[in-house]
C-alpha cells in the first residue's frame, strides 16, 4: 500500500489530479452542473493518460464536486448538485442566523471525514458488502424506495398531511414521460420535451433557488434573501469545528455507514444517502425538534453521508463491475477503454492499480480539505458585491445552469415553473423537501413494484416474505408507527394521571 | 364561511387527482396473462391518495375557519405585486427569447432589466449585467464547452 502512495508522487499524476479537483469545486458550486456531468467532461481527456492519472482525475473531481454543491446550498438555498438537496435544510437556516461560515466549515470537515470513512470501508469490507448488495431484488429495492420516502415523514415539520401531499405531488411528477414497462408516453400531451420525463435538477433549482428569489421580490427585501448569505464576521476556529464533530462522533459514524451502504447499492447514490441519513439523524437525535431550524446535527448528517456514499459507489463497481451510480457507470466505461476489466479478477490481475485507486481516494480527502476551503473563500468573495447584484446572479446562474444540463430551453421553463410552484407551496406551508424525495424515489418504487408483481404472478406476499424484504417492511412499520404509538402512550399516561 | 389556505390546498389536490383520473382511462391496459400492470396503475394509486389527502385538508380548513385564525395578506402591497409581475414577465421573456435571440442579447437585456427592477441605478446595472454575461459565457460556453444558443449573432460564430 505504501508503494501505491509513493507511486502517485509524479507530476504527470499530481497535476491533472489537482486541476480536476479545482474544476470539481466550480462544477459542484454551479447549479445545474453535476458531478456526473463534470466526470463526463473530463473522461475524454483521460484517454491519453496512464489509467491511474485518469482515475485520479475522476475520483478527485467527484469528491470536490459533491462537497462544493453544499456551498450554494448553505449560503443561497440553491443546491449545487442533487446530492446537496438535504444540506439546504439546516445549512441555510444556520446562514440565516449569521452562522454560514460555521455551517460550511463544519460541512467541509464532515465531508472530508465522511469521504475518508467511506474509502476505508471500501478498502476493508468491499467484497462482503458487494455480495450483500447483490442479494437485493426488485422486492428489496421497492422497500428501499419506500424507506427513503418514509424519511420525508421524519424530515417534515408541521402538518404530516401536507408532507404527504408534497411527496405524492413529487411522485406524480415522476410518472410523466415514457413508462419503462410498457413504452407508453404518460401525461406528455404530445410534447417531445416531456417524453424523457422531468429531471429533478431543474425542479430542485426552481423549488429551492428561484422560489427564494421570488420571495425576496414579493416581500421587497433583498436584505432577507442575501442577508442570509452573508458570511458571519470573524473567523471560525478549527477547534470549534472539531469540538462539534467530537460531540457528534456517533452521528458521523452512523451517517458514514449509511452513506457507504446506500452508495454500495446499484442505482442509489449520494443524493439518496444524504436524505436517508438526515432522516435517520433526526429520528435518532435527542433534539429532533431542532432539525430544520439550523441544527448542527442537520448539517453533519447529510454532508457526511453524501461524501461517504462516493466510496460506497466504488464497491460494486470494483468488485463486480456493476455501477453504484452514474459516475461509476462512466468510470466503468473508461476503465474498459484503458484496457482494464472491472470485476472480482481486478483484485488479482491489477492489484497494484487497485491499491493506487485506494491511495488516490484517501489522499483526495486531504486535497478536498484545502481546495474546499479555497472554494469557500472564492464563493465568499462574491458577497462583496451589492446585494441585488447577488440576487440577479442567483437568478441567471439558475436559469443558464438549467439550460446547460441538456442544452434545452424547456428545462429553463421548468425552473421558472417550479420556482413559482415552490413559492406558493411555501406560502401554503407545504414542505418542499418531500416533493424532491418523491420525484427522486418515485420511479424506483413504481418500477420495482410493477416488476416485482410480474415476478410474483401478481401476488404481494413476496414483498414481505423474503428475509431482507421482511426486515425492511418491519423498519418501515417502526418508522411510521413509532411516533403515533409514542403519542398514544403519552396520552394514556396523562389520562391515568388525570384520573 | 371564508375560504382559507387549507381549503385551497385541498381543492388543488382534488383538482389534480380528478385530472389524473380523467386522463388515465385513455392509457392502454396492462397484460393480465403476465401480470403486467398498465401505465395507469401507479398514477391512479397516487390520485386516490391525493383525494384522501385533499379531503383531509379541506376538513382541516373547515376546522380552522371555525377557530377563525387569520392569514397574512398576499401580496403584501401594490409595489410587491408590481415587482412580482415584472419578475414573471422578465423571466417569461428570457425563456421565450433565449433560443431565437441567442445567449448574448437575451442575457444582457434580461439582467439589465432585472437589476433595474431590483432598484439598481442604470449604469451599475449595465456594468454588472455585462460582467455576468461575459463570466457565464466563459464558464459555460468556453470552459465547460456547453453550446449556448447563438441566435441572431450566429453570423459572428460565437
Amino acid at each position: 500500500m505504501i508503494d501505491a502512495f509513493i507511486s502517485l508522487l509524479r507530476l504527470d499524476i499530481l497535476l491533472p489530479w489537482i486541476l480536476s479537483m479545482i474544476l470539481g469545486v466550480f462544477i459542484g458550486a454551479m447549479p445545474g452542473l453535476t458531478a456526473t456531468m463534470g466526470v463526463a467532461l473530463i473522461v475524454p481527456l483521460t484517454f491519453h493518460m496512464q489509467p491511474i492519472a485518469g482515475l485520479a482525475m475522476i475520483l478527485g473531481l467527484s469528491f470536490t464536486a459533491i462537497f462544493a454543491g453544499d456551498i450554494p446550498a448553505t449560503f443561497l438555498r440553491v443546491p449545487g448538485t442533487p446530492a446537496s438537496g438535504a444540506a439546504v435544510l439546516d445549512g441555510y437556516e444556520m446562514s440565516k442566523q449569521g452562522k454560514g461560515s460555521l455551517a460550511i466549515m463544519l460541512d467541509l470537515f464532515c465531508s472530508t471525514l465522511g469521504g475518508l470513512i467511506g474509502v476505508l470501508l471500501l478498502i476493508t469490507i468491499s467484497p462482503t458488502l458487494a455480495r450483500f448488495a447483490l442479494k437485493f431484488t426488485h422486492f428489496e429495492y421497492f422497500w428501499l424506495g419506500v424507506l427513503g420516502l418514509s424519511m420525508s415523514a421524519v424530515i417534515t415539520k408541521g402538518s404530516n398531511v401536507k408532507g404527504l401531499i408534497s411527496i405524492t405531488g413529487g411522485i406524480l411528477i415522476s410518472t410523466i414521460g415514457i413508462d419503462v414497462s410498457t413504452g407508453y408516453p404518460r401525461f406528455t400531451f404530445g410534447n417531445i420535451n416531456l417524453m424523457g420525463g422531468i429531471s429533478f435538477i431543474p425542479v430542485m433549482i426552481g423549488l429551492f433557488g428561484i422560489s427564494e428569489v421570488i420571495r425576496a421580490v414579493a416581500t421587497h427585501s433583498q436584505e432577507q434573501m442575501t442577508g442570509a448569505a452573508v458570511i458571519q464576521s470573524g473567523k471560525v476556529r478549527i477547534g470549534e469545528i472539531l469540538k462539534i464533530m467530537f460531540r457528534n462522533k456517533r452521528l458521523i459514524g452512523q451517517s458514514s455507514l449509511i452513506g457507504t451502504l446506500i452508495g454500495a447499492l446499484p442505482g442509489a447514490g449520494a443524493d439518496i444517502a444524504a436524505w436517508v441519513s438526515y432522516g435517520m439523524a433526526k429520528k435518532t437525535s435527542r433534539k429532533p425538534e431542532e432539525f430544520g431550524t439550523g441544527s448542527e446535527e442537520g448539517v453533519v448528517a447529510p454532508t457526511t453521508a453524501n461524501n461517504a456514499a462516493l466510496g460506497g459507489t466504488w464497491i460494486p463497481a470494483l468488485v463486480f463491475g456493476i455501477p453504484g451510480d452514474t459516475i461509476t457507470a462512466i468510470v466503468l466505461g473508461a476503465m474498459l477503454m484503458y484496457g482494464l476489466k472491472p470485476g472480482p479478477l481486478v483484485f488479482q490481475d491489477n492489484k497494484e492499480l487497485v491499491n493506487q485507486i485506494f491511495a488516490v481516494a484517501l489522499v483526495s480527502q486531504a486535497f478536498l480539505l484545502v481546495l474546499g476551503y479555497l472554494g469557500i473563500k472564492a464563493f465568499a468573495w462574491m458577497f462583496k458585491f451589492p446585494r441585488n447584484v447577488v440576487l440577479a446572479g442567483i437568478t441567471i446562474f439558475s436559469l443558464v445552469g438549467a439550460f446547460a444540463m441538456r442544452s434545452n430551453v424547456f428545462d429553463v421553463f421548468l425552473v421558472v415553473l417550479f420556482g413559482i410552484a415552490g413559492f406558493f407551496m411555501e406560502k401554503a406551508e407545504i414542505p418542499l423537501a418531500p416533493f424532491i424525495l418523491g420525484l427522486v424515489l418515485g420511479p424506483m418504487i413504481e418500477d420495482n413494484l410493477r416488476i416485482g408483481l410480474i415476478k410474483s404472478d401478481g401476488r404481494l406476499l413476496p414483498f414481505v416474505s423474503r428475509p431482507i424484504s421482511a426486515v425492511f417492511a418491519l423498519v418501515f412499520l417502526f418508522l411510521f408507527l413509532s411516533e403515533p404509538a409514542k403519542a398514544l402512550v403519552r396520552k394514556l399516561g396523562k389520562g391515568r394521571k388525570g384520573a | 364561511m371564508k375560504i382559507n389556505r387549507e381549503h385551497v390546498v385541498g381543492l388543488v389536490c382534488l383538482a389534480v387527482a380528478a385530472a389524473v383520473l380523467l386522463i388515465t382511462p385513455g392509457f392502454p391496459e396492462g397484460q393480465e396473462g403476465v401480470h403486467l400492470t398498465g401505465p395507469a396503475f401507479f398514477p391512479n394509486i397516487m390520485a386516490y391518495l391525493l383525494i384522501l389527502l385533499g379531503t383531509a385538508q379541506i376538513l382541516a380548513g373547515i376546522r380552522k375557519a371555525r377557530v377563525g385564525n387569520g392569514e397574512p395578506k398576499f401580496p403584501a402591497s401594490r409595489t410587491s405585486a408590481l415587482r412580482l409581475a415584472g419578475f414573471f414577465v422578465l423571466t417569461a421573456g428570457f425563456v421565450a427569447l433565449f433560443n431565437p435571440l441567442g445567449f448574448f442579447p437575451t442575457t444582457l437585456v434580461f439582467l439589465f432589466l432585472l437589476m433595474l427592477l431590483f432598484g439598481m441605478p442604470a449604469a451599475k446595472s449595465a456594468l454588472f449585467s455585462a460582467l455576468y454575461t461575459v463570466v457565464i459565457y466563459l464558464l459555460f460556453g468556453q470552459l465547460f464547452t456547453i453550446g449556448l444558443p447563438a441566435g441572431i449573432l450566429g453570423f459572428l460564430g460565437i
